[in-house]
């Protein structure tokens, strides 16, 4: 006999032990399975298949739908390419200006731009019907429509205002008179921007490092970024294949999957922070918060005020070749309007004393310019609500005053604009 | 030798016999196929060059790994001289590069030292080609403008401010800023026009605010790609496509395919097939990035699309631009000279040369934007010269040079960067005042 059945026994075994080891997996399959329900039954959450197919679908959709870029709040303000950030809804409203210019409504109306900072802002919406009448009481606009546009921006502060004016006038906006109303956040915000690592001459701190932290990336922060996308897309694959496959019909392998899910959920959390992290101090966003100049604070103060004057200087002479009436007003820092609750008296005082001088300096130079407190700080010692002045009725006295001086500037060439 | 051996032998001999001969068919297959491929492009456009394959391959390569759309700017961190060059989010002009943003703080404390009674400071503003004749163009207009009795003592300097890609608004807003910081100059000259016209008309063309800053430098700085995760998803895809693209390009180099004609024509095919697949995927991401949700705030005010629309907003924001300036020059008697550049498409402003046509090549939307909008610059110049402006039209300086001057659509040669400095410096001489006074400009604060 030759040795030719011995290959075939040898076969046999080998049959015979994969066998036995595919029953012994089956059988442990069975047992984990049963052991799991068992488990899960007795910790008080009897399996349910149905309850593990949402749950996966919902950690997936969750990682599908998360923002890469991890949880931002949306900002009521959005960059701008001109002025740093503006409020979002200045896009559409600009878009409508631009449209009204161009029209034959505005060569009859009488169009007031209101320029400036948080205190602007309101101004632009408290008194503007007090200015609208003021005005209309004067003999020169006795026959047009006053039309007021609010421009004015919570936290805007030079060069700002003068960007603004610059921007609207590009797009073919042809107001009539330009009101500036700004002061106090001149010399407030650039000593917070410096201590927030923000460049003295760059918008206010708060809102341009909140803005400009998710604006633009590099090639190793976009890398990092399909990096987290790419994860996102595996656990998603995995848990779209798992399910076809019916893997939530086992108690055990739908639990595995499920926490697997889970645990992958926090892993993309954790990079998408680590990101968030890595990008708010990457060179790139250094580098946005402004030039990095060794600036005292009392040389802030200087350079502040300087951009202050000569931007309302350029305002002045912009405005006069246009044709355009433009008055400066240093904004009171008594009242209720002007977020000055924590600021001390003195500190106000000095402020508003260095931008009065200054805005002196101004008026010698041609420039319309007046300190609003003038119109009723005599009367008034500090805070309006200690006063016997309502807020209305402050807002109303700077409106009329506004107005008057608006209708008392030197026109060379006036309607220029608008005949252009 | 038991029967079973000798079968098997037999077997195996006549197994490995088989296999020889499949494999001497298939080698002798290959060289027919080879002689044939090159029997066949001999007769074609062009005998099979394995070097030219090679490079061809080489090429698909090196383009691949560089075309992905991002929001990144041009410029990229080479961690060298470029970083410098990099654009980044500036509040008042959209994007400046990294240096300049240092260099415009670190010089307003050179102006606060220097006496500003023995300089002659000269601020150039403008897109590129005035950033590149701020460096060239400026050397000779200096060297001119001390020719001239009214500059005798003093030390002139040019100082830059023009910004490749810069349009108004923009010029605006460096000069708007740079006052604010306190710099005093004696001079500024502005020159412009081609940005304004040109990438007015591109921003419209591609959804983007025609008077915002040119889109795809702006959406790169102030774009947030996190937002968009079906852009990434897109971006994903096409990588993995250029990625295997890369893969089957570099088995092709290093296995020699491209010594063969027919492997390397089949090689350099397929390439191509997967080239189109992925340059499709590329056009299809960037029309997405274009009109992503995520940019629609980047993309500025709505404003109705039509390209005479643009164009006239465009010159109009120039011609603004221009009086905001001088109005600020004026104030504080500076002296201003607003030039208008030339540029290679518009018609009859240079007789070209082959290489001028070759190298000239530009997007449609700009030849285009020259074409319509170069008359209405001119005709907008003239308004200026009439409201007081020293303005010059510098659109036909070219306009007697057979020489090559150009190696784009509108950047020309030191050769002519020399022919518009002498024409430069003649006009800012003419319009400068004649009473021999060079005003110097004070800090009145």
């Amino acid at each position: 006999m030759s040795d030719a059945p011995q290959p075939l026994g040898r076969r046999k075994r080998w049959r015979r032990s994969g066998l036995i080891a595919l029953a012994a997996l089956c059988v442990l399959g069975v047992l984990a399975e049963i052991g799991a329900r068992i488990v899960l039954a007795v910790r008080g959450s009897a399996y349910d298949s149905a309850a593990t197919v949402a749950s996966a679908e919902k950690i997936a959709g969750s990682i599908v739908a998360r923002d890469v870029r991890g949880e931002v709040k949306p900002s009521a303000m959005v960059l701008n390419p001109f002025v740093g950030y503006a409020k979002r809804e200045m896009q559409d409203e600009l878009a409508k200006e631009i449209a009204y210019y161009g029209s034959p409504e505005s060569e009859r109306n009488y169009d007031v731009a209101v320029i400036g900072g948080t205190f602007a802002e309101r101004f632009g919406g408290e008194g503007e019907s007090e200015l609208r009448a003021t005005l209309a009481k004067e003999p020169n606009f006795a026959d047009r429509p006053i039309h007021v546009w609010s421009h004015g921006c919570e936290g805007y502060k030079e060069p700002q205002s003068i960007q603004m004016l610059s921007f609207l006038l590009a797009v073919g906006c042809k107001p009539d008179a330009v009101v500036l109303l700004d002061g106090t956040e001149e010399l407030r915000a650039p000593v917070s921007n410096l201590q927030s690592g923000v460049f003295a001459l760059y918008p206010r701190a708060e809102t341009w490092t909140e803005l400009s932290a998710n604006a633009g990336t590099d090639r190793v922060q976009l890398d990092a970024l399909l990096a987290i996308r790419s994860r996102q897309r595996f656990v998603v694959g995995v848990e779209k294949f798992a399910l076809q496959f019916g893997v939530q019909y086992s108690a055990a392998l739908g639990t595995l999957l499920t926490s697997w899910m889970e645990r992958a959920q926090q892993g993309v959390e954790l990079r998408t922070r680590g990101f968030a992290e890595e990008r708010r101090s990457s060179p790139r966003m250094r580098i946005q918060r402004g030039p990095r100049v060794e600036i005292a604070p009392p040389a802030i103060d200087q350079m502040s005020l300087r951009a202050w004057f000569e931007s309302s200087r350029s305002m002045h002479a912009i405005c006069a070749e246009h044709g355009i009436a433009f008055v400066h007003v240093l904004e009171p820092t008594i009242g209720d309007s002007n977020d000055l609750a924590q600021v001390p008296p003195q500190a106000l005082e000095a402020l508003h004393r260095k931008l009065a001088n200054a805005g002196r300096a101004l008026a010698t130079d041609g420039v319309s310019f007046f300190d609003a407190q003038e119109l009723w700080g005599a009367s008034i010692d500090g805070n309006a609500s200690g006063s016997s002045h309502t807020r209305a009725e402050l807002v109303a006295a700077l409106a009329r005053g506004v107005a008057r001086r608006v209708a008392r500037v030197p026109i060379t060439a006036p309607g220029a604009e608008k005949s252009r | 030798m038991s029967d079973a051996r000798v079968r098997a032998n037999t077997r195996s001999g006549r197994v490995l016999f088989r296999v020889a001969l499949v494999a001497a068919a298939l080698v002798a297959g290959l060289a027919i196929c080879e002689v044939g491929a090159r029997f066949l492009l001999a007769f074609g456009p062009a005998p099979y060059d394995s070097e030219k394959t090679r490079a061809a391959i080489e090429n698909v390569l090196s383009a691949m790994n560089a075309q992905v759309p991002t929001w990144e700017s041009a410029a990229r961190d080479d961690g060298g001289g470029r970083l410098r060059a990099r654009e980044v989010l500036h509040p008042y002009v959209g994007f400046d590069a990294i240096g300049q943003v240092q260099d415009d703080a670190v010089r307003s404390t050179l102006f606060e030292l220097q006496d500003s009674t023995s300089n002659y400071n000269i601020l150039v503003l403008g897109g590129s080609v005035a950033a590149l004749f701020g460096t060239e163009g400026m050397t000779r207009v200096r060297e001119l403008l001390a020719l001239d009795p009214r500059f005798a003592g003093r030390t002139i300097r040019s100082w830059q401010g023009a910004r490749g890609g810069f349009k108004e608004p923009q010029q605006v807003g460096v000069f708007n800023y740079l006052t604010a910081l306190g710099q005093h100059f004696d001079a500024v000259i502005l020159l412009d026009g081609f940005n304004e016209v040109a990438i007015t008309n591109q921003n419209a063309t591609e959804g983007c605010f025609p008077l915002y800053p040119f889109g795809s430098k702006w959406i790169a700085a102030a774009g947030d790609p996190g937002t968009d995760v079906d852009a990434l998803d897109g971006m994903l895809d096409l990588r993995e496509m250029q990625q295997h693209l890369t893969r089957i390009a570099t088995a092709s180099l290093d296995l020699g395919v491209w010594r063969s004609a027919a492997l390397g024509t089949i090689a350099i095919r397929w390439l191509d097939t997967l080239r189109a697949g992925t340059s499709r995927k590329f056009g299809e991401l960037r029309n997405h990035l274009g009109a992503s949700p995520a940019t629609s705030i980047e993309r500025g005010p709505s404003f109705t699309p039509g390209r005479s629309g643009a164009l006239n907003s465009g010159v109009r924001a120039w011609m603004e631009g221009s009086l905001c300036i001088w109005a600020m020059c004026r104030e504080r008697g500076i002296f201003f000279l607003h030039v208008l550049q030339p540029t290679l498409h518009d018609k009859g402003s240079k007789p070209l040369t082959q290489g001028e046509r070759e190298r000239g090549a530009a997007l449609d939307s700009w030849i285009e934007a020259v074409r319509i909008g170069y008359p209405r610059l001119r005709r907008a110049g003239e308004s200026l010269t009439e409201r007081g402006v020293a303005f010059y039209d510098a659109t036909q300086v070219f306009a007697g040079v057979n020489d090559e001057l150009y190696y784009d659509a509108c950047h020309f040669n030191d050769h002519g960067a020399r022919i518009l400095a002498n024409a430069i410096a003649k006009a800012f001489l003419d319009a400068l005042p004649k009473d021999g006074a060079v005003s110097t400009p004070r800090d009145k604060h």
